[in-house]
């Protein structure tokens, strides 16, 4: 059982990383999208390994679904053909990658690495609707605990909404 | 089982990688994946994190950020769109007029 | 208003400057005049009042203190406004109030049809505030607040002819040097306050105050030593207060701002020149004698200086065409044996031949101011000569004047003079024959103090008269006040002119009587003067005086003449005296007879007689300043002090900053090159460091 987990997790991941990484080394924007899409795909997985369930579908739901699809649109509306030579001022920046990638990577790995090995508790079982992770108990939270963010955010969306509408129309209209 | 550390080692991992990937991609959209993508890996932690501790309030937060985020995708797609409409290329480095 | 009595008599004149100085503009020339001498005229009333209304409580020595407000008080420091009455305050205020009152009646005159009238009469009554604050003040911090502020009137009336460029020159130098003085005086008040914990005169129980000579009377006396000078006591203390005095009163090496001082108008060269101001300086020693007479060495200095003063300043005048520059000098004269007195350690003596001088000064001062306005603004004697028909007043008073300081028996002049030759005669305490050198260079400037006179005398008034001849006279300096030559004959002053001459004159010739030495009469006309003061000058402060504590520094004189009846000892003492004084007396007349005699003679013939060069240009002593210190002091100012430091060194470094800025500017300019790129790059790199900071910590 144990070994089980043990790979889902390891292939999930890999296939996060690696479809990271191709968002980097894809020059047609279309593609690094589509491979940020396996990428959400393969956390949401992760997020069912970690018992939140809630989280993972919305995730699947929301982000992959609305949100990489709304990027999509973007691509196709704007059109620009991927070949072409591009303009590139200071070109050192480039060179910068590598560095900050290792400094930043040393850093985290030191901070994770401190944290030792500790385990996720296994679920009860009687407990079975309250566990952390469930729809009800985000729910409730949601509702209750957490009612004033809540409503926050849904001012949010509004001037995001809002916004968009004014700053992507044309001239006249 | 899987030790919290392992997770919050991939999401280093792809925080790094999206971290790189936004000074790196001279494509205005490909620099926005790679924004999404950080915010992704913040989010592994977060959920992650309240995994571990039993406290729903790391997921409650996941869910605001991935609001925002859709939020924040609308806005910001709409400004590259106006960008687009003016120069008529995604190059962010064509888009330099504030230099002094 | 009687609560503060020696408070209304210092601002009744600041009260009168206040005025004009507001308001003066607007007024006519009367209101002007009747505001600016009542105020003085006030004030000389009132110290009269209060003089001879405490008459007998000053003879006994008494001090009465009044205390205004508390000014500073610091640790242990303090300083009080508040007045101090005693014997020799109170016989300064009574002689400066009436002669300044006389000089403003004869300013009034004097000073008609000029444009600068009321402010003339602002300053003038400023003038006498601070003047008698200095006077009345009880200790030394008020005393040098006066101090200044005279200093302060004598560059604004010096220079009261601001147009003209010499008397703005001669108003700087006059401020200058003063300075210079003052920075001796300021440093002998901080030593004194240093070593005694206090700068008021006297003990106020009243108050809780020490007085500092109160403490001087407890100190040991320093030995005479040219060490003393630079030990750090009382000789120090007293060296560095004369330095202040040599400045305001006009001595050797810092009288040369009184001469040119002569570029203002005649009142004012007599009330501030003569009378008043210069006088100062021997007030403060007479003050200080307490200090004075524990310093040996520093009265043996002050001796020596203003005799040598004294000789050298007749010399010069000797030489001298222009008549208000023959006065100055003969007030440098004058004032150099008063310090001479001083010096000797007959305070008494000198503080008379200030109060006789005041009176005899003025009135030549004013009569040569009376003489300049009849000839239409000329003051060269050259070009004067016989106007003894045409200005029959001023002639008149103007002999007695001259009668009185040649030394003329029976006027006022004689008896200061005579007495302070015998004290130098018979001085005690003094290192070998120094006393018989003092009485010698005080006789032979005697001689060429009647001299000078005569001369002025006989060039101004007798003779033909010269300044109908056309040409101008041989030789004719530039040195001389405004000139306007209308011509025509000379005429008389009016009578606010004249009469001023008169009171003076009648003043000049009886002054004297208050101050007969006792060796003269052999007591039977007592010496009021002497009696008066000998209080202020004791030894010991009267409280401390009894029969069985010895005396810390003998008196010049074995007895001190008074209203009391002498004993026998004390009678053959005064006998011995009286002959001596009565011989130095006939030899002080004959030489003022031959003096006079002498000049009548030379200048009844030769009227044009020419000086020697050296004489007639002073020595060249302000030359001699203008290259020793004058240049050096410019050539430094220009070369290094604005050239090189104010240029490069303050310019450079507040230009510096401005350039700074910019190439800081410059250099950050990089940074924004308006590439998102490069902003996220530097925007992750800040990350890195913070999380990095986090991590090692």
């Amino acid at each position: 059982m144990e070994k089980a987990s043990i790979i889902i997790f390891f292939v999930f991941a890999a296939a996060a990383v690696l479809s990271a990484l191709n968002i980097l080394l894809q020059r047609n924007p279309l593609y690094s999208a589509l491979s940020l899409i396996v990428t959400l795909l393969s956390l949401s997985a992760l997020y069912l390994t970690l018992h939140a369930e809630f989280i993972a579908v919305i995730q699947i739901v929301v982000y992959a679904g609305a949100i990489m699809v709304l990027f999509i649109f973007v691509i196709m509306l704007l059109n620009v053909p991927a070949a072409q030579p591009q303009i590139e001022k200071q070109k050192g920046l480039r060179y910068l990658a590598i560095p900050f990638a290792g400094i930043l990577i040393a850093e985290t790995f030191y901070v994770v690495l401190s944290i030792g090995k500790r385990s996720m508790p296994s679920v009860p079982a009687g407990t079975e609707a309250q566990a952390v992770g469930t729809t009800w108990s985000i729910g409730t939270s949601l509702f209750t605990d957490y009612l004033l963010p809540f409503e926050v955010t849904s001012v949010l969306i509004l001037m995001a909404v809002v916004g968009a509408m004014v700053l992507a129309r044309r001239e006249g209209d | 089982m899987v030790p919290l550390s392992w997770y919050l080692a991939v999401s280093a991992l792809l925080f790094t990688i999206g971290a790189v990937g936004v000074f790196i991609k001279r494509n205005a959209i490909a620099i926005f994946l790679c924004i999404e993508l950080m915010l992704n890996a913040v989010n592994l932690t977060l959920v992650s994190l309240s995994g571990f501790f039993g406290d729903v309030g790391g997921q409650l937060f996941v869910f605001i950020v991935m609001t925002v985020a859709a939020a924040e995708a609308a806005v910001g797609l709409a400004i590259i769109i106006s960008i687009f409409r003016n120069r008529e290329s995604l190059n962010v480095d064509e888009v330099d007029t504030l230099k002094l | 208003m009687m609560k503060h009595p020696l408070a209304n008599i210092i601002l009744a004149p600041l009260i009168g400057a206040a005025v004009l100085g507001l308001f003066g503009k607007r007024m006519s020339e009367r209101a002007i005049g009747i505001i600016a001498c009542s105020t003085v005229g006030a004030s000389a009333i009132l110290s009269f009042y209060i003089f001879f209304g405490h008459a007998s409580a000053l003879e006994n020595g008494d001090k009465i203190h009044e205390y205004l407000f508390t000014w500073i008080s610091v640790g242990s420091f303090r300083a009080d406004f508040s007045l101090l009455l005693d014997s020799l305050s109170g016989i300064y205020i009574l002689f400066i109030t009436f002669v300044a009152f006389w000089i403003h009646v004869f300013a009034t005159g004097y000073m008609r049809g000029d444009k600068g009238y009321w402010r003339f009469f602002a300053y003038m009554n400023l003038f006498m505030f601070s003047m008698l604050t200095l006077v009345l003040a009880d200790n030394f911090l008020l005393m040098f607040v006066g101090w200044e502020g005279v200093g302060l009137c004598s560059y604004l009336l010096i220079g009261y002819y601001f147009t003209k460029d010499f008397a703005n020159d001669a108003a700087k130098k006059a401020f200058v040097v003063n300075r210079i003085g003052d920075f001796g005086f300021a440093l002998g008040v901080m030593l004194l306050f240093f070593k005694s914990q206090t700068i008021f005169y006297f003990d106020d129980p009243a108050r809780g105050i020490h007085g500092a000579f109160n403490w001087a009377m407890h100190q040991s006396t320093d030995p005479i030593a040219w060490s003393a000078i630079f030990a750090g006591g009382m000789t120090t203390i007293a060296v560095l207060l004369f330095v202040g005095a040599t400045g305001k009163s006009a001595q050797l090496p810092l009288y040369v701002w009184l001469p040119d001082a002569m570029a203002g108008p005649t009142p004012v060269s007599a009330l501030i020149h003569a009378a008043t101001m210069v006088t100062a300086g021997v007030y403060m020693v007479a003050r200080a004698s307490s200090i004075y007479k524990h310093a040996p060495t520093a009265m043996l200095i002050v001796a020596i200086i203003g005799a040598a003063t004294a000789l050298f300043a007749a010399t010069i005048g000797l030489a001298q065409s222009d008549i208000k520059k023959v006065l100055a000098y003969s007030t440098i004269s004058q004032l150099g044996y008063m310090f001479l007195a001083c010096g000797v350690g007959a305070f008494a003596a000198g503080i008379f031949h200030v109060f006789t001088h005041a009176f005899f000064k003025a009135l030549l001062f004013l009569g040569s101011g009376s003489v300049i306005l009849g000839m239409h603004h000329e003051q060269d004697m050259r070009r004067m000569g016989g106007l003894k028909k045409y200005m029959p007043a001023t002639f008149a008073t103007m002999f007695v004047g001259w009668l009185a300081i040649s030394g003329v028996p029976l006027l006022s002049g004689f008896f200061s003079k005579d007495e302070i030759l015998y004290r130098s005669f018979t001085a005690q305490g003094l290192p070998d024959s120094w006393a018989k050198v003092l009485w010698f260079v005080g006789a032979a400037t005697a001689l060429l103090t009647a001299i000078y006179m005569t001369r002025l005398m006989v060039m101004t008034f007798w003779g033909g008269e010269r300044f109908r001849d056309s040409e101008p006279a041989p030789g004719a300096d530039s040195t001389a006040g405004a000139r306007e030559h209308h011509g025509g004959t000379p005429h008389e002053s009016p009578r606010s002119m004249t009469v001023p001459l008169i009171v003076l004159a009648i003043g000049a010739v009886f002054a004297g009587y208050v101050g007969v030495p006792a060796g003269l009469s052999g007591a039977a006309i007592p010496n009021y003067f002497e009696h008066l003061l000998e209080r202020s000058f004791a030894s010991n402060p009267p409280e401390l005086v009894s029969p069985a504590v010895p005396l810390e520094v003998p008196d010049q004189h074995s007895a001190n003449p008074s209203i009391h009846p002498l004993s026998d000892e004390d009678r053959a003492d005064l006998q011995a005296d009286q002959k001596t004084e009565i011989t130095l007396t006939i030899v002080s007349t004959l030489i003022a007879l031959v003096g006079i005699g002498i000049g009548w003679v030379s200048f009844k013939r030769q009227p044009l007689w020419k000086p020697p060069r050296l004489l007639e240009n002073k020595y060249y002593v302000d030359e001699a300043y203008d290259a020793a210190v004058v240049q050096p002091i410019k050539q430094a100012s220009r070369g290094v002090l604005w050239k090189f430091i104010d240029v490069r060194i303050i310019d450079g470094a507040v230009n510096g900053a401005g350039v700074l800025a910019g190439l800081l500017g410059t250099g950050m300019r990089y940074l924004q090159s308006g590439l998102a790129r490069s902003y996220v790059a530097v925007l992750v790199l800040g990350a890195l460091l913070i999380i990095g900071y986090f991590v090692i910590k």
